[in-house]
């Protein structure tokens, strides 16, 4: 997708300089402008430029003036962009939209303000000494946590990510899986149930060389009961040939071994994994909760043969995700800012981009106060999004399983050098899934002791 | 001193006894444990130590309360004091041990906070083109770990490579501030007038720029005096030229059909051989082999065959680089493709010729032939500051990073087979890898290149460019061209589809020139009736300046809102309509997925194809990929009905899934304006 939408973008660049077309730079008044940094906003809807449209209007003739910028699709130029942005000395964005495994770093810096006294302030929530607690009050636990360094609160939830598990029901059956929470334990019994069905490989994931790989990778540890990183403890588990850690190591690299895992995996990313799965590919995937939307909307335009049916459920292990709003310490219009953040991430605007779009909210009030799909569709009518029935038919449903999928997911491990951390991971163990591929198992553990030993290090940015 | 118990044993035998059972059963102990449940012996081991220093802790600081006290007059302390030794060396060992097992408790707590954590890395954005990314991203591997060593352990630099599209999207967009135009289309509740977005999406901003060649430099800063100009501004943006990173020489690359007497020179022309080259308006290697023959030409007093040598590339236009060129030619058995030397080497060192991006396999076997008036791409460093000052830091690691790739630049080592540069030449000229090549299929000529290399003239060469470039556009006819383009529903089953479609679209209409007629339909224009079998005309066929201002923003408006696919119907209507039009050589071109749905049977193929064999008119379409319709093994062109429209003569596919719409757009109207 993203060569494309790159040289569309380009098209659109060369055309509009052919046409002459009016270009909207920013206005005049500068000081009373805000800018959003975000990633592309992959519901298709334009929901975020809509709600920043929405919060422009309400600021009257003379107000402030937010701009939607959209950086690269990669998470890697979106991380690349902002760091560069705000190691400039004159950072230009006022809002960033952060992946929450990045707030600690961003904190460390000095680059994001402590934002959660202003926010309570602004959101009228009462402090009460801790600083968990003044999220905690509008927003689901976990999402908060994540957005929390050394006991303060840097950014504020905005959309929740956790790591699904979607599968086929019409091949696996319409009861639910048995097997317990360990992915072993299930991808054995959906080998079992699609014993007789014509799908080449079980289970496809991300394990592409960037940051899904690294999520993956410690999801699958942890659904079998290990943990990659130690909770609580900055420092890496011993990976020796009898530890959890390792078998689960090796059930990857044994599931590329034996096609039990979609070659395609080890270059895939979210888009590309959904789009193999959609072609019947795959028994199950690992992707976030916002394809479910799409999945939905995709699997009725089936024109012909046996329509597949899709289930979703939380992931053993899962990871959470997500993103949030922090304020650039750059930014000279903080109260604007946070009245804006504040806005974005109002019950009506998570309602907007859940129902609309598939974005998890971070809210509790979204999870309790669910829309009837009646209401759902008149609400995103609103926003010129229409013909998503089938979505809305199960998206109170699904809110649940969301629900229940945060609440017992685990936060990623907090530092600030994450970045370093992850790519250390992956750049070590994508070679040996890849060699895997080609029968190289079990996994040699001198190796693995190395890359343990980088990763450990990376942890404190070594 | 041994001491002896009633038994007559020594106390000293007894231990060295109990000594070695106790460490041979914790061994044996130890072992079994690893074996069978060892999962749980470091986790069992770190709460032994953590309780052992707790309990040790305690014991030896009640023990040296006791022997401190010794003449105290309370009597628990008195019991403890008799076991212990009456010596000054009881307090040492007792003090050690408590300090000890305090330290082991307190250790895992001050460690976080005692630990010299390294400072965050200072992070470079580097962006190049397409063929150069994966090597620049070897040569800063090499540099962060260099850096790393040379800074105690600590990564001071984080260097990101990525590849920003063709070379004309690069110079647009730094022209613009690395934004994208914002369209303009209204929507939600803003004010009307603004859509309050800045489009960044092409990449991150860089800090430097490394095109393929300085002939891109010079487009957007003209030299002065012949020479190239080393500082320039363009919009936001300062513009440093900090010279040449590595070089290349452009070659033939030929089969092994080829003469073997044929040098490089003027194309010759023979009915056994074809000629491929990147596009020449979106590389330097396209652009600068199209300057080779526009100099030969001329000074050979053929000038004047200038607009004929350009029109041979007609309808080639689309590879945006020297290895999707090679991709691309990997059917042809009799083409020679122009390309980079590097790119040669690349190809037949590959591991695997097929890849994502090249699925079906590159040409692995073409050899490359050397003449000594082929240009070079040398790959220049250009600075780019984007605020007029920078933090001190930031300026220390660009120094560091800008004195690494020009130290590399004329670094030998780099240019060996396992060197990052394999297969490219030092500023110099030499390069062992590339020479290897060369002296494998031209020893006539491999030595000289270093010669040629340090004649090289990017000044020169850019003035034959232009000289190209006006050659390329007088070969050039006026397109006709009636886009229609799928809204159904199925289009939306995967996100790339919509994106292609609208790429390809987008892509049509940004290459139009003043002399071009364009015309947009969508289909279908309802869900049912006849709206269900029709189109809606968005803009009627025009010249290129009549076209509305809100063009773009009408195609990046489409949705895939409607459930029907009347393709068939609608390859009639704009056959028909283009007819009626009578413009020679119109094209009807349809983006669309393939998928038919229809509730009835509707227009039948043998009905479509009497109308085509009744007309002039040319049906292009551009397949964006089934989604959920298409199978692993199936191209795009294969997905639903599109093997039956292009079983007519007239109708011929172009694949635009993975990443291609624009390869693909750009080809089309190429061949809308007079090429193959």
């Amino acid at each position: 997708m993203g060569g494309d939408r790159l040289f569309r973008r380009t098209a659109v660049a060369a055309a509009a300089l052919c046409l002459a077309a009016a270009c909207t730079a920013p206005g005049a008044d500068e000081e009373r402008t805000i800018y959003v940094a975000t990633g592309q906003d992959v519901s298709g809807n334009d929901l975020y430029l809509n709600l920043i449209q929405e919060w422009n209007a309400a600021q009257g003739p003379d107000g402030y003036r937010a701009y939607l910028v959209v950086l690269p699709g990669s998470a890697d130029q979106q991380y690349a962009e902002m760091v560069r942005d705000v190691q400039s000395g004159d950072p230009e964005y006022d809002v960033i939209n952060i992946d929450n495994q990045f707030t600690a770093m961003f904190a460390e810096a000095g680059w994001i303000r402590e934002i959660g006294p202003g926010w309570a302030e602004a959101a009228g929530v009462a402090p009460d000494g801790d600083s968990d607690s003044v999220l905690t009050q509008v927003f689901q636990e976990k999402p908060s946590q994540s957005v929390t360094y050394r006991n303060r609160v840097y950014a504020v939830p905005f959309t929740a990510d956790v790591g699904m598990l979607y599968y086929r029901r019409d091949l696996v059956g319409q009861e639910p899986l048995t097997a317990g929470r360990s992915l072993s334990g299930i991808l054995a019994e959906l080998a079992e149930a699609t014993e007789d069905a014509d799908v080449e490989h079980l289970y496809i994931g991300q394990f592409a060389r960037y940051e899904g790989f690294t999520v993956n990778t410690m999801e699958i540890v942890a659904g079998e009961g290990g943990s990659l990183v130690l909770p609580g403890e900055q420092r890496l588990a011993d990976i020796h040939r009898n530890s959890v850690e390792y078998q689960a190591l090796n059930l990857i690299a044994e599931g590329f071994a034996d096609g039990t895992f979609h070659p395609a995996s080890l270059e895939g990313t979210e888009e590309e994994t959904y789009v193999r799965f959609l072609s019947g590919e795959a028994v199950a995937m690992r992707n976030w909760p916002i394809w479910y939307r799409r999945l939905l909307i995709a699997s009725t335009e089936q024109d012909s043969g046996h329509a597949p049916e899709y289930t979703v459920e939380a992931l053993p292990g899962a990871l959470l995700g997500g993103q949030s709003l922090a304020l650039s310490s750059g930014s000279t219009n903080e109260e604007a800012a946070l009245d804006l953040i504040g806005f974005l991430t109002g019950a009506r605007q998570q309602q907007v981009l859940y129902y609309c779009g598939g974005y998890a909210p971070t809210r509790q009030d979204v999870y309790v106060d669910k829309l009837s799909p009646e209401d759902a569709a008149r609400l995103c009518a609103g926003y010129g999004v229409t013909g998503e029935d089938a979505w809305h038919a199960e998206a109170g449903h699904f809110l649940d399983t969301v629900r229940l999928a945060v609440d017992d997911a685990q936060v990623r491990p907090v530092t600030p050098y994450y970045s370093q951390f992850s790519e250390e991971l992956s750049t070590g163990l994508h070679p040996l899934f890849a060699s895997a591929q080609r029968g190289a198992v079990p996994l040699d553990t001198d190796r693995l002791e190395q890359i343990r030993t980088a990763a450990d290090n990376a942890l404190y940015g070594r | 001193m041994t001491q002896t118990d009633r038994r007559g044993k020594t106390k000293k035998s007894t231990s060295l006894t109990g000594f070695l059972a106790a460490t041979v059963l914790s061994s044996l102990f130890i072992a079994l444990w690893q074996e069978f449940i060892g999962q749980t012996l470091g986790a069992l081991l770190g709460d032994l130590l953590w309780i052992s220093a707790i309990l040790l802790l305690l014991g030896s600081l009640i023990l040296l309360i006791a022997h401190a006290q010794r003449g105290a007059p309370y009597e628990p302390l008195r019991l403890i004091v008799r076991m212990l030794p009456n010596s000054p060396v009881t307090g040492y060992v007792l003090t050690v041990v408590a300090g000890l097992s305090a330290a082991v408790l307190i250790a895992p707590l001050v460690w976080p906070v005692l630990s010299p954590s390294c400072p965050l890395p200072t992070q470079l954005i580097v962006v190049t083109a397409a063929d150069s990314e994966a090597v620049l991203r070897e040569a800063a591997d090499v540099y962060e770990t260099e850096r790393r060593e040379e800074n105690g352990g600590c990564r001071p630099v984080d260097v990101l490579v990525y590849a920003a599209g063709t070379t004309e999207t690069v110079r647009q967009t730094l022209a613009n501030g690395w934004e994208l135009p914002a369209n303009t289309t209204e929507m939600g509740a803003g004010p009307p007038g603004r859509s309050y977005l800045v489009d960044r999406s092409l990449g991150a901003r860089p800090h430097y720029w490394i095109p393929e060649s300085t002939v891109e430099f010079l487009e957007l800063v003209p030299p002065e005096d012949g020479r190239v100009n080393s500082n320039g501004k363009l919009g936001d943006a300062g513009l440093d030229y900090l010279g040449p990173t590595r070089m290349t020489p452009l070659v033939w690359a030929v089969p092994d059909a080829f003469p073997p007497d044929v040098e490089p020179g003027i194309l010759p022309d023979g009915p056994d051989l074809e000629w491929a080259r990147p596009g020449l308006r979106w590389t330097s290697v396209g652009r600068l082999h199209g300057a080779h023959q526009a100099r030969l030409l001329a000074e050979s007093g053929r000038a004047a065959e200038q607009v004929q040598a350009e029109a041979r590339f007609l309808g080639e236009e689309g590879a945006d680089s020297s290895l999707a060129l090679l991709c691309r030619v990997g059917k042809w058995a009799d083409t020679v493709a122009l390309v980079s030397e590097a790119a040669v080497y690349q190809a037949r060192s590959a591991l695997d010729s097929a890849s994502p991006d090249c699925p079906e396999g590159m040409r692995t076997d073409l050899s490359p032939r050397y003449g000594p008036g082929l240009p070079f791409l040398d790959h220049p460093l250009v600075r780019v500051l984007w605020e007029d000052e920078e933090p001190s830091d930031l300026t220390a690691e660009r120094q560091e990073f800008e004195r690494f790739l020009l130290d590399l630049a004329e670094d030998e080592d780099a240019y060996a087979a396992d060197g990052v540069y394999a297969g490219y030449r030092s500023v110099t000229g030499q390069g062992r890898a590339a020479e290897a090549m060369a002296a494998e299929h031209d020893a006539a000529h491999g030595p000289q290149v270093s010669e040629w290399a340090a004649r090289f003239d990017p000044v020169q060469w850019w003035e034959w460019a232009l000289q190209a470039d006006e050659a390329h556009r007088e070969a050039s006819e006026p397109a006709t061209i009636l886009l229609a383009f799928d809204r159904s529903t199925s289009m939306a089953s995967v996100p790339q589809q919509f994106d292609a479609a609208r790429t390809a679209a987008t892509t049509i209409i940004g290459d139009l020139r003043a002399q071009d007629r364009f015309g947009l339909w969508s289909y279908p224009a309802g869900d049912s009736g006849r709206e269900a079998t029709a189109a809606t005309t968005l803009v009627s066929t025009t010249h290129r300046d009549n076209l509305p201002e809100e063009l773009i923003a009408t195609v990046e408006g489409l949705a895939p809102t409607h459930r029907p696919t009347p393709l068939r119907e609608v390859i009639r209507a704009g056959v028909l309509a283009l007819e009626e039009d009578a413009a020679p050589g119109a094209m009807l071109v349809v983006v669309t997925d393939g998928v038919r749905i229809q509730d009835d049977r509707g227009l039948s193929q043998e009905e479509l194809d009497r109308v085509l064999d009744g007309t002039d008119v040319r049906v292009r379409i551009i397949a964006v990929g089934g989604g959920a319709q298409q199978a692993a093994d199936q191209a795009a062109c294969e997905v639903g009905i599109l093997p039956q429209l292009t079983g007519h003569p007239r109708v011929e596919c172009r694949d635009a899934d993975r990443g291609r719409a624009d390869e693909s757009a750009r080809g089309v109207v190429e061949e809308a304006r007079g090429g193959r």
